[in-house]
């Protein structure tokens, strides 16, 4: 009986953060990761998720999409890295955006990886280190760019993990592995569970491969010959209608092809229309914030210069005054010439009274020093740079803006011509018209499409066939290891839930997927539990499939963002055994939470112990806000009371 | 309002600076060399509205700064300055705060391009170095026209560029030489050509 599938799930073992500006505390933020649970834990708004996401660019190159749905792992990688390139603007300054980058150091089955990635290039690697578990070099080192490094890279993760392609560790990683902000739920998700299915199972990497394209295919073929049905209708109708139509047809691009054409082309400019709409949109906001920043320098400026007159020219000690020292030097009174001794007496006298000789006037400290001025100062070099900085941003976003405005001008001509070249147009048409021909050309084309169609189907099932061989092999395979996955899964999902749980695996159509029975009852939409239940069930689930994944050399790890925040309170402290029990089978989870009250975390720091988890404040990597920092006690009270229960025996 | 913080700044540094050298600094000295100093800060990049005050001639063609003026009297009339008729030297309560304000970042930069104007008079003597300063092409444009108008403005500028552009070239060549001899070059310039056009005249 197979009880997992011997793939090696990368495994971090530090995360070592450079000039990566949201956490300000420090040029350098270092993390190791222990077996079992690391907790970054702290108030909203930190940069929590932002960590994780961080984990995740390293070791796959991207940063979930929360608007993209899942086609196939090839293209969901594809379309993600041109989101990635972008997914730490707005955390990262300006002036960082070279600096700032990420360390890794990983365990991938037989191998260690120390990786080294610039936080805005998700196809490159600045460093690449792979050696065997005990430091011995793996690698030649002969790859010298970024580009060449990465490529490497994706090989060699690959081959250690045990997977066939470097998309397929990406989609394990962000739908299987990761459960974060975005809540997407896997058992929900037909063609992401399917996938994850082929993969977990038992099939090999290489037949997962070939289930998701054959997947795709038969998606493909089904469209074009619903494709071919609406364009043997249109052709119907326009014979109807209009008899002086003619459709020209020259050696050239099929009616396929052009439509293929044609649909890539609109693609690629709503594309674009997107990027130059939210490129737009964060102009604006740096425009915005700039101005902000140039207006409050100026009153800064303005109020250094009052400060700085205050401090030179108003009140001071008349002690050090010129003609109050020259007085008590010489004796003499400056104004009529007398050098008598009441002359030095009067001024001394008025001096050791605290007040001013000449208009006997109390000495009282001037409001204004030049400590003061040197803190306007301070503010002023600060806010300078911030300026500066605010130019740089705006002056690259419009370069952006240009470039992009450019690009969509080409695309739109281009889309525009190649319709204009394929259409056709009745005025277009002159007297001589072989209307018999034109009919005739309608017949042809109609009886083209229905072939096309007939064809296209064929292909289609010939796909399905093929993809239903696998369906079965997996459904065999399923049945292989149901006795453990099955019972693991219960086992974890039902302590939370706490009702009778059952899972079944089926086939649909095109469709393979895992069914949840509760209280004998399907749900075989989320909206069938509430939120904590199906969030938990869901992570529940991708506990199962990871331990069942995990080959012997490396326990598996899942990333959990604030899942606290879908707990209704009933539900807390079950959270935490959940997570408990998943950390006590070897496995390890890295997470964050807001630091509050909550049982879930109390829970799990009373299950694991300190030899188990490592709690990270939040606190010690960046700046809490006002309304934060004003909450500071309780923020510690609660930090303190996790604590207590990690080293509570 | 008073004068700006920049020209308060300028006025006790350069009579610290011209009573080091000289023994005392004359307010026509303080106004002339602190023009040059701008156009050291403008020639190293700085732009004219970030000096921090204005220049214009007066009706003997000579630049004038209100705000430096300004800056010496009411430096003089707080025991920053001892005034004798026109010629200034710092006291120690000047040198103390003279000394506070240099540390700041604001100012810090300034005296840079104070001391590359005050130190013309090391090369050339103060009298020469000032002398000299008054043949740059605005001033002579000026004194021609006789009439008064405000120094470094676009028109200006523009005069001044030639001069930049051939500064720089000697500067590429000679491995970028510091603004102390960028300045006499300069100076020595245009005390050179100035003789040639009086002799052709």
């Amino acid at each position: 009986m197979t009880t997992n599938s011997g793939i090696a799930l990368p495994r971090p073992l530090r995360a070592t953060l450079r000039s990566f500006s949201l956490y300000d505390h420090a040029p350098e933020i270092v993390a190791d990761f222990q077996d079992g649970v690391f907790c970054l834990a702290g108030a909203n708004g930190l940069g929590k998720s932002t960590f994780l996401s961080a984990i995740g660019f390293g070791i796959t190159g991207t940063v979930a999409d929360p608007g993209r749905s899942f086609t196939s792992a090839e293209e969901y990688l594809r379309d993600l890295r041109a989101y990635s390139r972008s997914a730490f603007d707005g955390r990262i300054r300006e002036r960082d955006r070279d600096l700032a980058e990420i360390e890794l150091e990983l365990e991938v089955g037989p191998r260690r990886y120390r990786i080294v990635r610039n936080m805005f290039e998700p196809v490159g690697l600045r460093s690449l280190e792979i050696t065997d578990r005990a430091g011995k070099p793996a690698t030649n080192g002969l790859a010298s760019t970024e580009g060449d490094r990465q490529a490497e890279y994706e090989a060699a993760i690959t081959a250690d993990s045990g997977l066939e392609s470097f998309d397929q560790l990406v989609l394990l990683h962000h739908f299987v592995q990761t459960f974060d902000e975005r809540r997407h739920l896997l058992f929900w998700d037909d063609k992401v569970s399917q996938a994850a299915l082929f993969l977990t199972f038992g099939l090999s990497p290489d037949g997962a491969k070939q289930a998701d394209d054959l997947r795709r295919k038969v998606e493909r073929a089904d469209s074009r010959a619903r494709n071919h049905q609406y364009a043997a209708t249109t052709a119907q109708n326009r014979m109807k209608e209009v008899a002086a139509r003619i459709e020209e047809l020259e050696d050239g691009p099929t009616d396929d092809e052009i439509v293929d054409e044609l649909k890539a082309m609109e693609a690629h400019v709503a594309e674009l229309r997107g990027i130059l709409g939210r490129t737009t949109d964060a102009y604006r906001d740096a425009t915005v914030a700039r101005s902000e920043v140039s207006s409050r320098l100026r009153q800064v400026r303005l109020d250094y210069e009052v400060a700085f007159s205050s401090a030179v020219f108003g009140r001071r000690d008349p002690s050090t005054h010129p003609v109050v020292v020259s007085i008590l030097e010489s004796h003499q009174c400056p104004v009529c010439g007398s050098t008598h001794a009441d002359v030095t007496a009067h001024v001394s006298a008025a001096l050791d009274n605290q007040k001013c000789p000449i208009c006997l006037d109390a000495t009282i400290p001037d409001g204004t020093s030049i400590e003061d001025l040197e803190e306007l100062d301070a503010l002023i070099k600060s806010m300078d740079k911030d300026l500066a900085e605010g130019d740089q941003q705006v002056r690259r976003l419009l370069g952006e803006i240009d470039e992009l405005q450019e690009q969509l001008e080409e695309a739109e001509k281009t889309l525009e011509e190649s319709e204009n070249r394929h259409g056709v147009d009745a005025s277009d048409l002159g007297g001589d018209t072989d209307y018999e021909a034109l009919i005739e050309s309608y017949t042809r084309d109609i009886e083209d499409r229905k072939a096309k169609k007939l064809e296209a189907r064929k292909e289609r099932d010939k796909h399905r066939r093929e993809l239903r061989r696998l369906q079965k092999e997996l459904s065999n395979r399923y049945r292989e290891v149901e006795e453990v996955f099955v019972p693991r899964f219960v086992g974890l999902a039902q302590g939370f839930l706490g009702l009778d749980l059952e899972l079944n695996f089926e086939i649909k159509g095109d469709i393979s997927r895992l069914v949840l029975t509760v209280d004998g009852e399907e749900r075989r939409g989320p909206e069938d539990l509430s939120e904590s239940q199906r969030f938990f069930v869901d992570i529940a689930l991708r506990m199962a499939i990871t331990l069942q994944v995990a080959d012997p050399s490396g326990p598996p790890v899942l990333y959990i963002d604030t899942p606290e925040g879908s707990l209704d309170i009933a539900y807390e402290r079950r959270a935490g055994e959940l997570f408990a029990d998943f950390v006590h089978t070897d496995a390890s989870i890295l997470m964050t939470a807001n630091i509050n009250t909550s049982e879930m975390l109390l829970r799990l720091a009373e299950s694991c112990g300190a030899a188990k988890m490592a709690l990270q404040r939040m606190t010690d990597w960046a700046t809490l806000s006002d309304v934060q920092e004003e909450e500071q006690d309780a923020f510690d009270r609660a930090y303190e009371q996790i604590e207590q229960r990690l080293q509570a025996p | 309002m008073g004068p700006t913080s920049e020209a308060v700044f300028d006025a006790l540094h350069m009579a610290k600076r011209v009573d080091e050298l000289d023994g005392g600094a004359k307010e026509s000295e303080v106004h002339v060399l602190a023009y040059l100093a701008c156009i050291l800060f403008i020639f190293d990049g700085g732009s004219v509205a970030s000096w921090g005050y204005v220049f214009s001639t007066t009706s003997t063609g000579a630049p004038y700064a209100g705000d430096l003026h300004d800056a010496l009297s009411n430096l003089a009339a707080s025991g920053h300055l001892q005034r004798d008729v026109d010629v200034y030297r710092p006291t120690q309560p000047g040198l103390d705060t003279h000394e506070r304000l240099r540390a700041g970042w604001r100012l810090g930069e300034r005296p840079r391009y104070l001391d590359a104007a005050a130190n013309t008079g090391l090369a050339l003597a103060t009298p020469v170095a000032t002398g000299a300063v008054m043949h740059e092409p605005q001033l002579r444009t000026a004194a021609g026209l006789a009439r008064k108008r405000m120094l470094l403005d676009e028109a200006g500028l523009a005069l001044l560029d030639p001069h930049f552009e051939g500064l720089r070239r000697i500067s590429d060549e000679n491995n970028t030489p510091d603004l102390f001899s960028t300045a006499v070059l300069w100076l020595r310039y245009l005390q050179a050509d100035a003789d040639q056009k009086s002799t052709d005249v």
